[in-house]
């Protein structure tokens, strides 16, 4: 908000900050949090310059890595972005996301580029697990952690006793050149990330399925008075965030070109860090996928980053704890204060 | 004994049974299946085993289920007996040597962990599920740092001290019986009051003049002490660190919690039926191992048990509002004017 840089003369430039901070306030006042996205966004890019500086990110394939593992991250935080925004929490990530990448690695074996209908059913199946995750909670209302953490456990009761413990199967090859490709100097899966983004976003922001969410995740009765039919909507925010956990499975087992028992295992915490990091309540109907977006960014970073370092990789996990405390603080006070 | 019998049994033809009753009708299911499946079920042996292996969920168990009176959740609970596990191993050479006053920093730190929860949940306000998932990472890190892969060892004279015998009893389930009557105690002190009233409902609470922020913070410290003092026995029983997180430990604790009959919100429950909730599981695990079950399929019956627990709960709620929803339908239709276009 400097005035610096181009001022064609003062008055035009006083009024250009009068009308950018005026439109500021406007912009604060329909989205709350938007203090918590353009902060989380920024330290993100401090982080990555001061890496930079520092002569820790030393190249660029570094920095590429860090934002393709970073899009992963996000796309799994979409999934538990939905449900805290509709008032619920989802543990069951770690082996949704196994479960799934096995299961198209199993089927895939090493057929080729038989393999596509190997995703599809995969991603059938991760729709399957969602659903079930949403019959427990709307329909039998039990509580969501009871819910989700039952159906993780089950989940990789199956993938174990399955697997015995031992990578299995392959990535079907077209889906290993789609995620190890690249466009001109970028990966692929970089694209795929900022059009997820725009997808997502709009779609909570956009969309009456979206409104429907934010409706069930601030009053359920409210919503159902209102005609929501509130146990549809939850199923498919419970379907909508094990489709994307899915799909971060497979996305990952095509970069990796291979699934593993313990795949899924660093995604269920720093996901919901992600999604509180980004300004979403964790008490539902609040927050947007921008954030999210950008807290998972972030923590990757902060990953990549410390890995570069001399620190142990335990500073990493200390680091975002920390991280993590503070932001929320500082979102809180904001939100008492304002 | 027959007034007791006699309360418990108008309670439950009033339609409002103790919530340890469950958990004691399963537990007597699975002492039954558990004796006639394994061999020598009932030997000194097993009994230790079985002793040693519950210990450690129980004890944890039970600091959760204080958080959970109070209304939170606790995530930490595993990474606190990482981080104090190694703590104990690579430390307590630093502490003279003593096991004693070692023993006694590892519940000071336990304590002194869930005081700092307390205080982001009870001062800084801080949803208790995203407090404990950054203490979560910190201890997990912190953990890792002290000890970057299982090993380490602790004199044999500490692990007898505490999975050893005490007199005709195994350790372990003595020092299960002392955190019992400890929490016991604490119940019936003010502070167990207080604890209640928070978790089910904090505002009227406060109104009431109960110091609502102090009373958390001394939930999740006492609750941390029990984490300190299951490190002690976790310890003990491996005689050995090892600074991975056990998830399906995790798992087993909220599950040991809800067959003991405390309720997710908070204001209800208590800490034995977690107890028992505890060697229910173990039990039930032994008997899996029994029957030649490999221990790759007892995730999924742990799974099973836990949605199986909170079903009936959930099935009769959704009958009931099956019901009333048939009954005032009208009524909803009419007010829903407005709202969602």
């Amino acid at each position: 908000m400097e005035v610096g840089g181009a001022r064609p003369t003062d008055v035009t430039a006083s009024a250009t900050v009068t009308n950018l901070v005026g439109r500021w306030r406007e912009a604060l006042r329909r989205y709350p949090n938007l203090r918590a996205v353009v902060t989380v966004w920024l330290v993100f890019l401090a982080v990555f310059a001061l890496g930079a500086a520092l002569g820790w990110v030393a190249n660029l394939s570094q920095l590429e890595t860090a934002l393709v593992l970073a899009v992963f991250a996000l796309v799994v935080a979409f999934g538990q972005n939905v449900v805290i925004l509709s008032g619920g929490i989802d543990l069951s990530v770690p082996f949704t996301i196994t479960s799934v990448s096995i299961l198209m690695t199993e089927l895939a074996g090493s057929s080729g580029s038989q393999g596509i209908w190997a995703i599809l059913v995969a991603l059938a199946f991760a729709t399957a697990i969602g659903v079930w995750n949403g019959v427990w909670v709307a329909y039998l209302k039990v509580s969501p952690l009871i819910a989700t953490l039952g159906t993780n456990i089950i989940l990789s009761g199956v993938v174990l006793s399955y697997t015995q413990g031992k990578p299995i199967g392959s990535a079907p090859q077209p889906l290993i050149d789609l995620m190890t490709g690249t466009v001109g100097p970028f990966s692929n899966v970089l694209f795929m990330g900022i059009i997820f983004t725009i997808v997502a976003t709009l779609l909570l922001l956009r969309t009456t399925f979206g409104r429907r969410i934010y409706a069930i995740g601030n009053s359920p009765e409210v919503s159902y008075l209102s005609g929501i039919r509130t146990h549809a909507v939850t199923i498919a925010v419970y379907t909508l965030a094990s489709f994307s956990y899915g799909l971060a499975g497979v996305m990952l087992s095509g970069w990796n070109r291979q699934a593993s028992p313990l795949m899924g295992d660093p995604f269920l915490f720093p996901s919901i860090a992600a999604v509180v990091l980004g300004g979403t309540s964790i008490l539902g109907g609040r927050g947007n996928f921008v954030g999210t977006a950008g807290g998972a960014a972030l923590f990757t970073g902060i990953g990549t980053i410390l890995a570069a370092t001399t620190l142990p990789p335990s500073a990493r996990d200390i680091v975002i704890g920390v991280v993590l405390i503070v932001a929320v603080v500082m979102i809180q006070r904001e939100r008492v204060s304002g | 004994m027959t007034p007791l019998v006699k309360r418990v049994a108008d309670r439950v033809r009033g339609g409002n049974p103790p919530p340890i009753l469950g958990s004691l009708v399963v537990l007597a299911i699975l002492l039954l299946v558990y004796g006639s499946v394994k061999e020598e079920a009932f030997s000194n042996f097993t009994l230790q085993e079985v002793a040693t292996a519950t210990a450690t969920l129980a004890i944890l168990a039970v600091g959760q289920t204080v958080v959970v009176i109070s209304g939170g959740f606790d995530f930490s609970p595993v990474a606190v007996l990482a981080f104090l596990n190694v703590f104990l191993v690579t430390q307590a050479d630093h502490l003279g040597g003593s096991y004693v006053l070692t023993a006694i920093v590892v519940v000071a730190i336990g304590a002194g962990i869930g005081a700092i929860n307390g205080i982001l949940v009870g001062f800084l306000r801080i949803q208790s599920i995203i407090a404990t998932i950054a203490m979560f990472f910190v201890l997990s890190g912190g953990a890792l740092a002290l000890l970057d892969q299982p090993g380490g060892s602790v004199p044999t004279d500490f692990s007898l001290a505490l999975s050893g015998e005490w007199g005709p009893i195994p350790a372990s389930a003595g020092v299960v019986a002392i955190v019992g009557l400890l929490w016991l105690l604490v119940k019936n002190l003010r502070f167990g009051r207080h604890l209640y009233a928070v978790g089910s409902n904090a505002a009227a609470a406060f109104a009431r003049g109960v110091p609502v922020r102090g009373t958390l913070v001394a939930t999740y410290a006492f609750a941390g002490l029990f984490y300190g003092i299951a490190a002690l026995n976790y310890t003990a029983a491996t005689a050995s660190g090892d600074p991975r997180i056990n998830f399906v430990l995790l798992v087993q604790l909220f599950a040991a919690v809800v067959i003991g009959g405390t309720a997710f919100g908070g204001g209800r429950g208590g800490a034995i039926g977690s107890i028992v909730g505890a060697l229910c599981l173990i039990l039930l695990e032994s008997v899996l191992f029994s029957v030649g079950v490999a221990s790759y399929y007892t995730p999924i019956v742990f799974g099973a048990v836990l949605l199986a627990v909170v079903l009936p709960s959930a099935i009769g709620s959704d009958v009931n509002e099956f019901v009333r929803r048939i009954l005032v339908r009208p009524r909803h239709t009419a007010a829903s004017a407005g709202g969602e276009g």
